[in-house]
């Protein structure tokens, strides 16, 4: 199994070469294209667009021309891409949440095909509390993937969603696609209808964590439909994106995330797919002297879970 | 649908004084534990060796007997008991029974620990048998006995689970009584997730084999809100999926973290409650709830004084009764020939927008000169003194925040049939009312 990570906070656009470098060195053979860094989320909640996706599709493949030539240079494979999120911003003018999903979505998946990426992580919309149901929620959502699913069987891409959470009063809960029974079925009836895998999943260890999810019934229940993982870990509390087994809550001082029950569930489905860390902030909480060793970690802690999947097969 | 009162205070052996503070609050009916006494056979403690304790073996009604007659004198029903409940921890985790059941070599002596879990599950069944024929005799139509859990029952908790309340089921057809599955969650080494039926898909899965297998409708789910709170549930999805397979409501407050039995909206940070009391409303109203709404304050009621808890009491009836209310809220909109509103402001929008087609109000009403002649919403805007001519059958909801001072001018007025209505937890939500709102 390979094992890679997110390219936020290690790849610059200045130097792409030397971020490469750095996971190849650290011995990552895949990266998480991190795209939703050229849109922050924190910029459209405040309804604020930067531009950079009105460029034409040539002078944004231009721009990640760099990239792409680094990653083959160093063997690093853009094994998954995420979009920028959200892709709905409730009570944001029609304009804004037109351009997310007629110009931000379908350049995202030009820019999926350019850089080779078979899979690319999208948000569901957060809309439940306004449209009373999560039926009603996945409506929406599953309109904004049907506007993107004949380029997706066109490009040969597999769109992942992703189970996220929400905050009641600051305590984070469920949010879109933690159901696993609905996203499988789901899933399945998009496929069906383009006969091809235009929809899969992308596992997010620490959003179920923090949803109380239980990750191997979570998982056994997807199956292959998990095309994807974001790795991290947090306390439970809040989503910190931070190295696996960092968390404990008793005087035992044992992980309180279910790492076993996440090898279980990955062994369980026959996972082959890469094993990618979405562990971005940890690069800015260790001083940039430790950012290489902490990499190394990372990578570290994807052998381990690929020696303990692997096991037993 | 029953607000009743989680038995937070009431002593077994000498019922009188918090019986009396119940029925003082307004509460009707109790929620109380038969099955405390069910001895705990291992002798466990998670942290240090303690003494097996002894095991009380009363009958349940010599034990609750006084309880139940003390209720029935002052006209308290008991439509909900919670009955005995066992898990199957793994010792090895815990230092304090670990002596127990470790051999020399370090090995988890299996034969024991099957030996006395084997003879747990015996006496289990047993006791519930006993609670179940009590409350068959006394008029109790639900008993909450909580899934088998434990690190033990990984991977065989329908097996283990299925056998367990199967051997229940025909005492429980005898007696009329239904026993309730709850949702649970597991200990992940501090950290609470989910645990068995806390997914709504599994749980009502359960329920329909249960009840496919007994041939009869025994068996119904309790829905317990902390938990949900604790596992990040989304509760409205939980709700409307186990549908009409919920009889029992926990109403309880805990902090998303901690299982705590506080006050409901007492769980805040900032203006925010920390559980979404939106989402049990809603799914409860989606679903015409119609069972026990069982409010548990526990912890909260032991945290203050024993001279404030009569009024803290009332407080929670109160608290139960505004959520009845509130899922009952569009069955309220039913009881009159027709309608009309006091209010043209965001309330009145949202009761257009969320009811306005379904029950169409005559006209709405404001002491605004300024809006009077004009329309809102599709509504005709008037003078709150044409209420005076209103037929009889027809009711006035007041859709504005200042809800007692415009009661009070409508009563003042003579105006009779006079309603509440609130928006704060829609069937949806508008966008441009935030807009608004944020202006």
């Amino acid at each position: 199994m390979e094992i890679g990570v997110q390219t936020k906070n290690i790849i610059k656009d200045k130097d792409p070469l030397a971020g490469f470098g750095q996971l190849k060195q650290a011995g990552f053979t895949c990266c998480d294209f991190s795209l939703d860094v050229k849109l922050r989320n924190y910029d459209l909640y405040q309804n604020r667009l930067n531009g950079f996706f009105s460029r034409p599709l040539e002078e944004l493949e231009a721009f990640f021309a760099p990239h792409k030539e680094a990653a083959e240079e160093t063997g690093i494979r853009v094994s998954q891409m995420h979009m920028p999120y959200p892709n709905y911003v409730p009570g944001a003018p029609d304009e804004l949440n037109e351009y997310l999903r007629n110009v931000v979505a379908p350049k995202s998946m030009e820019l999926c095909r350019f850089l080779e990426c078979p899979y690319i992580v999208v948000h569901g919309f957060k809309l439940a509390k306004y449209l009373g149901s999560e039926e009603a929620e996945w409506e929406k959502t599953e309109g904004f993937l049907e506007s993107l699913a004949p380029m997706a069987e066109e490009y040969g891409i597999t769109i992942c969603i992703e189970n996220l959470y929400t905050g009641i009063g600051g305590h984070i809960v469920e949010g879109p696609c933690c159901d696993a029974h609905k996203a499988a079925e789901r899933i399945d009836r998009m496929n069906d209808k383009y006969g091809a895998e235009v929809l899969g999943f992308c596992f997010d260890t620490g959003h179920a964590n923090l949803a109380g999810l239980d990750f191997e019934k979570f998982l056994m229940e997807l199956g292959e439909r998990v095309k994807v993982l974001h790795i991290h870990d947090n306390d439970g509390i809040s989503d910190l994106h931070q190295i696996p087994f960092t968390f404990t809550r008793t005087r035992e001082n044992t992980s309180s995330t279910d790492w076993d029950g996440f090898v279980r569930g990955l062994r369980g489905i026959g996972y082959q797919g890469v094993l990618s860390f979405e562990t971005g902030p940890v690069l800015t909480a260790f001083p940039g002297e430790l950012k290489e060793e902490a990499l190394r970690f990372i990578a570290r802690i994807g052998r381990y879970f690929a020696e303990e999947t692997e096991k037993g097969r | 649908m029953n607000v009743v009162c989680h038995n937070m205070m009431v002593n077994f052996e000498r019922p009188a004084q918090g019986i009396r503070d119940l029925k003082k609050a307004g509460f009707a009916c109790l929620a109380t534990g038969i099955g405390v006494w069910a001895p705990d056979f291992y002798g466990w403690h998670k942290d240090k060796p303690i003494k097996p304790r002894q095991i009380d073996l009363k009958s349940v009604a010599e034990r609750y007997g006084a309880l139940f007659a003390e209720c029935q004198q002052n006209g308290i029903r008991i439509p909900f008991v919670y009955g005995p409940s066992y898990g199957m921890p793994d010792p090895s985790k815990y230092r304090g029974i670990r002596a127990n059941f470790i051999k020399a070599d370090g090995s988890a002596d299996e034969a024991a620990l099957e030996a006395v879990e084997e003879k747990q599950a015996a006496f289990v069944e047993k006791a519930a048998k006993e609670c179940i024929a009590f409350c068959g005799a006394n008029g109790v139509r639900y008993i909450h006995i909580p899934p088998v859990t434990g690190e033990r029952t990984a991977g065989r908790e329908w097996e283990i689970n299925q056998g367990f309340y199967m051997s229940l089921a025909a005492k429980a057809e005898e007696g009329g009584v239904k026993i309730l599955l709850q949702n649970t969650y597991r200990d992940v080494n501090g950290h609470l997730v989910r645990g068995i039926c806390s997914n709504p898909f599994e749980a009502a899965e359960w329920i329909d084999r249960l009840n496919e297998e007994a041939g009869e409708e025994v068996f119904g789910f309790c829905l317990d809100v902390g938990v949900c709170s604790l596992c990040g549930s989304d509760i409205h999805e939980f709700i409307v999926t186990l549908a009409d397979r919920i009889k029992a409501v926990i109403l309880r407050d805990c902090d998303g973290q901690h299982d705590q039995s506080l006050m409901p909206f007492s769980c805040v940070h900032r203006e925010e409650s920390l559980t979404d009391w939106m989402g049990v409303i809603r799914g409860l109203r989606d679903i015409d709830f119609d069972g026990e709404l069982i409010v548990n304050c526990w912890n909260t009621v032991h945290a203050v004084s024993h001279l404030l808890r009569p009024t803290l009491f009332r407080f929670a009836r109160e608290t139960g009764e505004y959520i009845r209310w509130q899922i009952q809220l569009e069955q309220n909109l039913k009881k009159y020939k027709s309608i009309v509103l006091f209010g043209a402001g965001n309330m009145c929008r949202n009761y257009m927008k969320n009811y306005g087609k379904k029950y169409p109000p005559l006209f709405t009403c404001d002491n605004n000169p300024k809006l009077w002649g004009s329309e809102f919403e599709g509504l005709a805007v008037r003078n709150p003194e044409e209420l005076k001519t209103l037929p009889e059958d027809c009711g006035v909801y007041i859709c504005n925040m200042y809800y007692r001072e415009i009661e009070t001018q409508l009563r003042e007025m003579g105006i009779k049939n006079i309603e509440y209505f609130n928006d704060e937890y829609m069937p949806t939500l508008y966008f441009d009312r935030f807009e608004r709102e944020e202006e």
